[in-house]
């Protein structure tokens, strides 16, 4: 990827929304949108994000030139940018992992989150967005899968130094991942750096939890569960380590 | 060994289709003497298709599918639909921005080309379905969280 703008910022809605305003506005894309706060940050279906000062708030916003498969790949891509950077920072021992699909961990609790998402601009063109949100100091309380920060791990890491290497790592995992003909590469550095693999895990989905053995990932980035029935593929869910039974029981 | 040749009870297939619905359950089986059935509907994971079981010599009978999910057999048909959106790929589909917000569009709705109708995810990375086409739309196939293979109609738009 060629030199790529950043704007950053103070205080935002989220770096995401103000990344799609940006190119709406005729930003040249691919673009980098930081923010030292997220006034409205969002995850997943809507849940919010915490974004106090002091976390790391980044989007990276491209011009789709690939189809949606293809896009569906990047919070993989994206993911593995951020182990690297991760890695980089606090050593190859610190405790790392990503959990399906796109969740860093640091000792099995979640310290980074990534939601991306594909949208039209009114003028036609195709984007995606993916927004990225680590914790560095601040963490949230009471989440259903355990979070922490860096500095509760004792890894004092300022989000601009983080956010250097993970744009650099980022620029080097998309000309492998090269519009999705090299996720053959990245699905497998994921494996290499996934949490929970061949243990029993529960999936939350929309209207059920289903459970099983982490087998793997198939040829698009979707989750392979075994079960006595035998496999399924997962696209969208919520990851959970250990039977199902153990979270009824809390 | 003697076949018997029996008719398929369609009242004990409404009652176990009825059945699901009423307490949330993917798949129901039954077996009186020689005579087995399961009925499944889709509600989570990949595309169930509705199976019936029979052990021999009871002949195989077909279950009757959740009547608000279209089933496969029925979706495949309306692909050749003129006003059928696709899937535009492998996902889950979500019919309102976040649980408990307002569906992005209702049958009957007047929607034009470029409006967002739905989301499908895949892996954290949320969709923004644009309607196709401009148009009324006529039916809605696919339920809240249903998982949705590339290229299946997600809706008619007319």
């Amino acid at each position: 990827m060629p030199a790529v703008r950043h704007v950053a910022f103070g205080d935002v809605g989220s770096t995401n929304d103000e990344a799609l305003a940006l190119a709406a506005r005729g930003e040249t894309l691919p673009l980098w949108v930081t923010a030292l706060r997220q006034l409205a940050g969002r995850g997943r279906q809507g849940a919010p994000w915490i974004s106090e000062a002091g976390n790391l708030y980044a989007s990276l916003l491209l011009a789709r030139s690939f189809g949606l498969p293809q896009a569906a790949q990047l919070p993989l891509v994206t993911a593995l940018a951020l182990h690297d950077a991760l890695v980089a920072i606090l050593g190859p021992d610190a405790g790392l992992g990503i959990k399906w699909p796109n969740d860093l961990l640091l000792n099995r609790c979640k310290i980074a989150g990534i939601l991306a998402e594909s949208k039209t601009l009114a003028d036609g063109r195709p984007v995606i967005v993916i927004g990225c949100g680590v914790n560095c100091t601040h963490h949230p309380q009471g989440t259903r899968h355990p979070a922490t920060s860096l500095l509760a791990e004792g890894h004092s890491v300022i989000p601009d130094e983080l956010f250097a290497e993970f744009s650099r790592h980022m620029a080097g995992r998309l000309a492998v991942w090269d519009g999705g003909a090299g996720f053959g590469d990245i699905r497998a550095g994921w494996l290499d750096c996934a949490t929970g693999l061949g243990e029993t895990i529960h999936v939350r989905l929309p209207q059920t939890t289903i459970e099983g053995v982490f087998a793997g990932l198939d040829a698009a980035g979707q989750l392979i569960l075994r079960q006595a029935t035998g496999e399924r593929t997962i696209s969208a869910g919520e990851l959970f380590f250990g039977g199902a039974e153990a979270e009824n029981a809390l | 060994m003697a076949v018997k040749k029996r008719t398929i009870d369609k009242d004990l297939i409404r009652d176990l289709a009825a059945l699901l619905k009423e307490v949330d359950l993917a798949e129901i089986e039954v077996e009186q003497d020689d005579f087995r059935i399961r009925v499944s509907r889709t509600t989570t994971g990949v595309p169930a298709a509705p199976v019936a079981v029979s052990s021999a010599p009871a002949p195989a009978v077909s279950g009757e599918p959740d009547s608000t999910a279209a089933s496969p057999q029925m979706a495949a048909d309306l692909t050749q639909h003129l006003g059928a959106v696709p899937s535009p790929m492998v996902g889950t589909v979500y019919l309102a921005p976040e649980p408990g917000a307002r569906a992005f569009i209702q049958i009957g709705d007047k929607v034009r080309k470029g409006q967002t109708i739905l989301i499908v995810e895949a892996m954290k990375h949320m969709n923004e379905v644009a309607a196709p086409h401009g148009g009324t739309v006529t039916e809605i196939l696919v339920e809240d969280g249903q998982p949705v293979e590339f290229g299946e109609p997600l809706m008619i738009i007319e």
